[in-house]
C-alpha cells in the first residue's frame, strides 16, 4: 500500500499534465479516481506465483507500477536522515505502439525524491516526469534497473544485490547501496492485495522491509557518510479508490528487535475503517504473519495542519493485538508533506515503547487523502 | 472672438468642397504614414510573437546540420549528464487545402512542463494523452482553427513534403482559453508524430535548453557534442533570423517617411489654400478690430480642428489599408526569408497617436505660414494678390540655391560608399527636396521658354495661360513640385524594377543550363527537402538525357553565421553557371571541380564585407574548416546570399548524401516532352511527390516570385501619386479660385465662356506638363540612386540600369492627365460662373 494508487489516478489530470489550480478541487479528485476505463489492462483477481529476481523488473500489462523505498539514515556525527525515493510508471495505453518514431510510448513516468534533515529541521522534495521513449526512463528486468533522466535504481553489475541508487538535484545528492537482510515479503493473500471489495480492485504487492542502506549524501556542499536501513515497496496493478474512500494511512516501521511491522488503514468518507485494512508482522528471521484490521488499533495523538492547508494527524499509538504490544509513533519533523502535483505526507518516524518510553525503532509514515489539491513547489 | 469664429465657420459652410478637401488632403496623408508604420510594426511584432511562442523561456539551442542531430545526444543530456531543463524539438512546415503553410512543430509534453513553455496548455488532461498515443494527432491554434473552420475532434487535410496527410486535431493550443494570436499558423504534435510526419525518424532539430550564466557549463555541453553540432544562445539566433529583414524593413520605412513628404505637401497645399480664400475676409476682419493675434489664433486652432478631423479619418483610413499591406507584407516576407504564420494585425496604439499628431502639427505648421501672412499684412495690402507674388517672386532664386545646396549634399551622400543605408535614403529625400525647391525657377524658365513658342505662333490664349500660371508662381510652383516629386519617384521606382527584372531574367538564362529540373516541393523559404536516394543515377538513364548535374542546398554555421550553402556537380564547364564580378568566370569556373576553396555570391560578399582571397571558417560534419573565397559572383536568388562549393569538396566534408535538385541535360534532337514524361514515369514510382519542371518554367515562376515581391513597391508607388494628384486637385482649385475676378473681366470683356473654360484647361495643363517634363530627370536620378546605391547596400546585389522610353511617356502623360482631370472642375464653373456675380463681389 502507499501513495501510488492515488497518485497513479491522478496522474492523467495533473502529474502530466500541469492544469490549472482551479479544476484541482475536490470534485476532480474525486471524479478522476472513479474513472472506469481500464484502457485494456490487466486487473488483480486472484493469486499469482512470484518470480523473483523478475518480478523486481516491470509489469507493462498492469497499468501501475511503483518502486518505492523509503530509509532512516544516520551521519559521522549524530546526524539523522529520512528519505524516500520512488518510481512510477504509469501505461496510458496497453500494448507496445506499432510506430516508427522511437518516441511513441504508451507510459508515463514520474519519480519522487525527497530528504528530511532532522538536525537542520528541514524537508525538501522534488517531482519529475517523463515519458519512457528513446530511454528517458523506464523499467528492466535484466539486470534490473529502473530510472528517469539520471534518478536510477539497479542492480549490482553481476545482476543481483546489492543494488545501486542515486538521485541528485538542486545540490542535494543520495548515492546509496541497497542489501537486503530479509527475504521479499508478500502482503495480503499470497501478494494479492485487495484494496475494496469489488473483484480486481486490487493489486500484486511484496516488500522487502529490512534492507541494509550504505553510502554518501551531499548536503550543502558537504559529503556526508550515511548508513542505516530501508524499506522496499513493490506494487503493480490497475485499480483505484472507491467512492466511498477517502484515503489511507500506512505504516512501516523496523524495530531495534529485529521485527518489521507494516499496516494501512483504507480510510472511508464517512470516518469508518475499510475491511479491506490490514498489515503484516516479520520476525527477525524473514517469517511472516498477516494482520487483520482488528488486530491493530490504531489512535491519533495530535495533528499537524499544513501551511498549503489541510489538517494530518500528527503521533500514534499503535496496540499490535496479537503480541500484545503497544508502541507510539512520532514524527522527527512535524512538516514532511509531498507538494506538488500530489500531496500527501510521508515522514521518517521514531518509535517508541509506550510503556517505558525508550526508543524502540524507526519507520516511515504516509498519509493520504487529508489535503486535497496541487500546490505548486512549495516543498522545496 | 465669436464673430471670427462665426465668421470663418461661415465661410466653410459657403464653401463645403473646400472643407471636404482639407479634411481628405489631411486625412490621405495620416492615412499613407499610418498605414506603412503599422503594417511594418505589425510584421516586426509577428516576428517576435512566433518567435517567442516557439522559444518561450529557453536560454539556448542546440542544433545539427542538414541531417539534423540524432536523438541519442539528447538522451544522453537526459539521462547522462543529468540536464534536466532541456527539451527536443523537430519543426517543419505543412500545406493546408487553402494553400497557407502552417508551422509543425513536434514537442515532447513531459519535457516542456520542466521549461514551462507557452506549450505547457497544451500539454495537459486527455488531449494531451491522445497527442501522446494516437498517431497523427495534432493541436492546433485556435486563430488558425477558426479560419480555417476546422474544430477539436475534426480532421485535417494536410501536404506535407508533397505528400498528403489526414491529421486528427484532439483540440486547441489554448484549450478553453482565449485565442492567442501568437500562436497563429502553429500545429502542436507530440514529437513522435512529428517525426512520422517529417519523414525526421530518428533525429531532433533542435535541443532546447535553460541554462544558467555559466560558460563553464556551456564549455562542458559543447565538449559533449558531435563535430557539426552547436550550442548557441536563443537571442543571438533570434537576432540573427531578425537581421535578415532589417534591410527590407528599413526600406518599409523609407517609403513611409516618403508618405510623409507628399502627405505633408499635401496638408500644406490644403492648409495654405483655405486661408488664402479668405484673405479677403480676414482683412476685413482686421479692419473691424481683430488684433492680429486672435487671428493667427483663430486660424491655428482652425487648422488644428480640422487636422484632427482629418486624422482622425486617416487614422480609420490607414488601418483599413494596413491589412491589405500587411498581407503583402508578410508574403513577401514568407517568399524571402522565413515563414511566418502570425498574420494577426496588430494596431499599435503609439503609432496611431503618432499618425494623429502628425495630421495637426502638419495642418498647424502649414497653416502657420498663411496665418501669419494674413495676419501681419495690412489689411488693404492683403487685398491685392500682387503684394504676395512680388515677394514671392523674389525669394524664388534663395529657394532654387537652397536646392541646388540640398541636391550637392545629397549626391556627397550617394556616393560616400563607406555611408550604410540609412544615409543613402537620406541623401534620396534630400535630392527630391532640393528639385522641389528648384522647381519654381525651372517653372519660370519653363514658362518664359514656352511663352517665346506663344509668340511665335501667336495663341495668345496660351500666351494668357502661361502668363498666368508664372504670375502666380507661388502657388503653382508648390503644386508642380509636388507633382514632379510624386511623378519622379513613380518613373525612379518604375525603372528601378524594370532594369531589376532584366537583371533577374538574364541571370536565370545563365544560371538555368541544364533544361529540366527535378526537386521536391519546397514549403517554406530558405528549405529544401531532400530526393530520394539514387534518383538522379535512375533519370540519368533515361534516353536521350546527356547528363545529369546535381545540386545539394543547406543551410550551414559559418564564422559569418548561418548561411545557406549550395554543393554543385555540373557536368558541363566550358560554360560558367555563374556570371562573375571580377575574374575571368571561364577561368574561375574551370578550376571548380578540383579548387579547395569556395564561391560566394554578391549580396554575401557585400554583407559580410568579403573580398576575392578572404578566408572564413565552416562548420563541417568533420569539423570547422577555414576556406577561402576563389570567387564572388551575381546572385539574385536570396539576398542573405549563398557560398557555392563543388560537390566533391561537400562529399570530402559533409557525410551526407542527399540532393536537393537534379538538372538534366538534354542530347540534341530530343524531344523535351517525351523525356519529360519518361521522367514523369520515374518519379511516379517514388513515395515522395517530386516537381518537375523546364528551365522555360522555372523561369516564369521566378519571374512571379520577382513580381510578388515588388507587389508592395508597385502598390505605394501608385498611392503616392494618389496623393499627389489629390494635391495637385486642392492647388489648382486655390488657384483658379484666386483668378476667378480675373476671369470675370476677362469674360466682361468678351472671353466666350468656352474660351474661358479653355483657358483653364490650357493652364492646369501647362503645369501638369511642367510637372510631367521636370519629373523625367529626377526620376532618372531616383532610379540611378536606388539602382546603384539603395539596392546595393540595402540587399547587396547591384543590376544594370535599363532605361526605356515608354515610362518615360507614360509619366508625362500621367502628370498631365492628373492636371486636366484635377482642372475639370474649376473649368466648368467658370464656364458657368456670370460674369456679373463674380464682379460683384468687389
Amino acid at each position: 500500500m502507499n501513495i501510488k494508487i492515488y497518485l497513479s489516478s491522478i496522474f492523467l489530470t495533473w502529474a502530466l499534465l500541469a492544469c490549472n489550480q482551479q479544476k484541482a478541487t475536490d470534485e476532480g479528485v474525486a471524479a478522476t479516481l472513479r474513472e472506469p476505463d481500464f484502457a485494456g489492462f490487466e486487473r488483480a483477481y486472484a493469486p499469482r506465483t512470484f518470480d523473483f529476481p523478475a518480478d523486481h523488473g516491470p509489469h507493462p500489462d498492469f497499468r501501475d507500477e511503483w518502486w518505492y523505498v523509503t530509509g532512516n539514515l544516520d551521519g559521522p556525527n549524530g546526524q539523522r536522515f529520512g528519505f524516500q525515493i520512488t518510481f512510477f510508471r504509469h501505461g496510458l495505453k496497453r500494448g507496445k505502439p506499432n510506430r516508427a518514431s522511437q518516441w511513441a510510448g504508451q507510459d508515463a513516468n514520474m519519480a519522487h525524491f525527497a530528504l528530511t534533515d532532522v538536525e537542520g529541521k528541514q524537508y525538501t522534495s522534488f517531482q519529475r516526469i517523463s515519458r519512457s521513449g528513446v530511454g528517458l526512463a523506464g523499467a528492466q528486468t535484466e539486470p534490473f534497473k529502473v530510472w528517469l533522466d539520471d534518478w536510477r535504481m539497479e542492480a549490482s553489475p553481476g545482476g543481483g544485490f546489492p543494488w545501486h541508487f542515486k538521485a541528485s538535484q538542486a545540490g542535494i545528492e543520495l548515492d546509496l547501496k541497497l542489501d537486503p537482510r530479509k527475504p521479499p515479503v508478500l502482503n495480503g493473500n499470497q501478494g494479492l492485495s485487495q484494496k475494496s471489495a469489488e473483484p480486481g480492485n486490487a493489486s500484486y504487492y511484496y516488500s522487502i522491509t529490512r534492507m541494509d542502506a550504505k553510502g554518501m549524501l551531499k548536503l550543502s556542499g558537504k559529503d556526508i557518510p550515511v548508513h542505516g536501513l530501508a524499506w522496499l515497496d513493490r506494487e503493480w496493478s490497475t485499480s483505484m479508490l472507491a467512492d466511498y474512500q477517502a484515503g489511507w494511512d500506512w505504516f512501516s516501521l523496523q524495530l531495534d528487535d529485529g521485527t518489521d511491522l507494516m499496516f494501512f488503514r483504507l480510510r472511508h468518507k464517512d470516518g469508518s475503517d475499510d475491511p479491506t485494512s490490514s498489515g503484516v508482522l516479520i520476525a527477525q528471521d524473514g517469517q511472516s504473519s498477516r494482520l487483520a484490521r482488528e488486530e491493530v488499533l490504531i489512535e491519533a495523538l495530535g495533528s499537524w495542519e499544513s501551511p498549503a492547508g489541510g489538517v494530518y494527524p500528527s503521533g500514534w499509538r499503535l496496540t499490535i493485538k496479537p503480541t500484545n504490544r503497544v508502541i507510539t509513533i512520532h514524527p522527527v519533523l512535524a512538516d514532511q508533506e509531498f507538494r506538488h502535483d500530489a500531496r500527501y505526507w510521508e515522514g521518517a518516524v521514531d518509535v517508541l515503547d509506550a510503556v517505558s518510553g525508550k526508543p524502540t525503532g524507526r519507520g516511515y509514515v504516509e498519509l493520504t487523502g487529508y489535503a486535497p489539491g496541487k500546490v505548486e513547489r512549495s516543498g522545496q | 472672438m465669436a464673430i471670427l469664429a462665426r465668421a470663418n465657420r461661415r465661410h466653410f459652410l459657403r464653401h463645403p468642397l473646400q472643407l471636404l478637401l482639407a479634411i481628405i488632403g489631411v486625412a490621405l496623408g495620416v492615412a499613407m504614414v499610418v498605414s506603412i508604420d503599422l503594417a511594418a510594426e505589425s510584421t516586426h511584432r509577428a516576428f517576435s510573437l512566433s518567435m517567442e511562442a516557439l522559444t518561450g523561456r529557453y536560454t539556448h539551442h542546440i542544433t545539427g546540420g542538414p541531417s539534423g542531430l540524432p536523438e541519442s545526444l539528447f538522451t544522453r543530456l537526459r539521462v547522462e549528464e543529468g540536464l534536466r531543463e532541456t527539451a527536443p524539438a523537430i519543426e517543419g512546415y505543412v500545406t493546408v487545402n487553402d494553400g497557407s503553410t502552417l508551422r509543425l512543430a513536434g514537442f515532447d509534453p513531459f519535457s516542456e512542463r520542466n521549461l514551462r513553455s507557452r506549450f505547457v496548455k497544451a500539454a495537459r488532461g486527455d488531449d494531451a494523452v491522445r497527442l501522446l498515443t494516437e498517431p497523427d494527432t495534432v493541436m492546433l491554434s485556435a486563430v488558425t482553427g477558426q479560419r480555417l473552420g476546422i474544430r477539436p475532434n475534426d480532421p485535417m487535410a494536410i501536404t506535407v513534403n508533397g505528400q498528403p496527410h489526414q491529421l486528427k486535431v484532439v483540440g486547441y493550443v489554448e484549450g478553453d482559453e482565449a485565442p492567442d494570436p501568437a500562436l497563429e499558423g502553429l500545429v502542436l504534435a507530440d514529437i513522435a508524430t512529428a517525426q512520422e510526419l517529417l519523414g525526421r525518424i530518428g533525429v531532433l532539430d533542435r535541443i532546447d535548453l535553460i541554462l544558467g550564466n555559466s560558460p563553464a557549463q556551456e564549455r562542458q555541453i559543447r565538449s559533449l557534442l558531435p563535430p557539426g553540432i552547436e550550442l548557441e544562445s536563443v537571442a543571438g539566433r533570434n537576432s540573427a533570423t531578425q537581421n535578415m529583414t532589417a534591410a527590407f524593413e528599413l526600406n518599409l520605412r523609407a517609403m513611409s517617411l516618403l508618405a510623409l513628404l507628399v502627405g505633408t505637401f499635401l496638408i500644406y497645399n490644403t492648409m495654405a489654400f483655405s486661408v488664402l480664400q479668405r484673405r479677403e475676409l480676414l482683412a476685413t476682419l482686421r479692419i473691424i478690430g481683430a488684433t492680429r493675434g486672435q487671428l493667427l489664433r483663430e486660424i491655428l486652432i482652425e487648422a488644428a480642428l480640422l487636422g484632427l478631423f482629418g486624422g482622425v479619418l486617416g487614422l480609420a483610413f490607414g488601418v483599413l489599408a494596413a491589412k491589405g499591406l500587411l498581407h503583402m507584407v508578410t508574403r513577401t516576407i514568407n517568399d524571402l526569408y522565413f515563414v511566418l504564420t502570425v498574420t494577426e494585425f496588430m494596431p499599435d496604439p503609439l503609432i496611431l497617436l503618432r499618425g494623429l499628431a502628425l495630421g495637426v502639427a502638419a495642418a498647424v505648421i502649414a497653416a502657420l505660414g498663411p496665418a501669419l501672412e494674413a495676419a501681419w499684412a495690412s489689411p488693404l495690402a492683403s487685398k491685392a494678390r500682387s503684394g504676395v507674388e512680388n515677394r514671392a517672386r523674389r525669394g524664388v532664386p534663395w529657394l532654387a540655391v537652397g536646392g541646388i545646396l540640398s541636391m550637392l549634399i545629397a549626391i556627397s551622400l550617394l556616393q560616400t560608399e563607406s555611408a550604410g543605408l540609412v544615409p543613402a535614403i537620406a541623401g534620396v529625400f534630400l535630392l527630391l527636396l532640393g528639385y522641389g525647391l528648384l522647381t519654381p525657377l525651372m517653372l519660370l524658365g519653363f514658362a518664359w521658354s514656352t511663352l517665346v513658342l506663344a509668340r511665335l505662333s501667336n495663341t495668345w490664349l496660351l500666351r494668357l495661360a502661361v502668363r498666368g500660371v508664372a504670375a502666380s508662381v507661388s502657388r503653382a510652383g508648390l503644386a508642380i513640385a509636388a507633382l514632379t516629386i510624386a511623378v519622379a519617384v513613380s518613373v525612379g521606382v518604375g525603372t528601378m524594377i524594370e532594369s531589376f527584372r532584366g537583371t533577374i531574367a538574364e541571370w536565370l538564362d545563365q544560371i538555368l543550363q541544364a533544361d529540366i529540373y527535378i526537386a521536391a516541393p519546397s514549403t517554406a523559404a530558405r528549405y529544401s527537402p531532400p530526393l530520394p536516394n539514387g534518383l538522379p543515377e535512375q533519370l540519368g538513364r533515361i534516353d536521350g538525357v546527356d547528363k545529369t548535374g546535381t545540386g545539394r542546398r543547406i543551410i550551414i554555421s559559418t564564422s559569418l553565421g548561418e548561411s545557406e550553402l549550395l554543393a554543385l556537380d555540373p557536368p558541363y564547364l566550358n560554360q560558367p553557371g555563374f556570371r562573375f564580378k571580377q575574374a575571368d568566370g571561364k577561368v574561375v569556373w574551370s578550376t571548380f571541380p578540383t579548387m579547395k576553396a569556395v564561391f560566394v555570391s554578391e549580396p554575401y560578399a557585400q554583407r559580410h564585407h568579403l573580398k576575392v582571397g578572404d578566408s572564413f571558417e565552416l562548420v563541417t560534419d568533420s569539423g570547422p574548416i577555414t576556406l577561402p573565397v576563389a570567387g564572388i559572383f551575381f546572385d539574385y536568388r536570396s539576398d542573405q546570399g549563398l557560398i557555392v562549393m563543388h560537390r566533391s569538396l561537400y562529399d570530402r566534408l559533409w557525410k551526407d548524401g542527399a540532393n536537393t535538385s537534379v538538372g538534366l541535360y538534354l542530347k540534341a534532337g530530343f524531344d523535351l516532352e517525351k523525356i519529360r514524361q519518361e521522367v514523369g514515369l520515374i518519379l511516379s514510382s517514388q513515395q515522395q511527390p517530386l516537381v518537375v519542371r523546364s528551365n522555360r518554367e522555372i523561369r516564369a515562376a521566378s519571374l512571379d516570385t520577382f513580381e510578388r515581391t515588388f507587389a508592395i513597391t508597385q502598390v505605394l508607388r501608385l498611392l503616392a501619386v494618389g496623393v499627389a494628384f489629390v494635391g495637385i486637385l486642392s492647388a489648382l482649385m486655390a488657384f483658379q479660385y484666386e483668378r476667378r475676378r480675373e476671369l470675370a473681366v476677362l469674360r466682361a470683356t468678351g472671353l466666350t465662356p468656352a474660351q474661358a473654360g479653355w483657358l483653364v484647361l490650357l493652364q492646369t495643363g501647362f503645369m501638369g506638363l511642367t510637372a510631367g517634363l521636370l519629373s523625367i530627370p529626377l526620376g532618372l536620378a531616383v532610379a540611378v540612386a536606388l539602382v546603384r546605391v539603395i539596392n546595393l547596400r540595402s540587399f547587396g546585389w547591384t543590376m544594370d540600369l535599363a532605361v526605356s522610353l515608354p515610362p518615360l511617356f507614360a509619366a508625362i502623360t500621367l502628370a498631365v492627365f492628373a492636371a486636366l482631370l484635377a482642372g475639370l472642375y474649376p473649368a466648368y464653373q467658370v464656364m458657368r460662373v456670370e460674369p456679373s456675380a463674380a464682379l460683384r463681389e468687389e
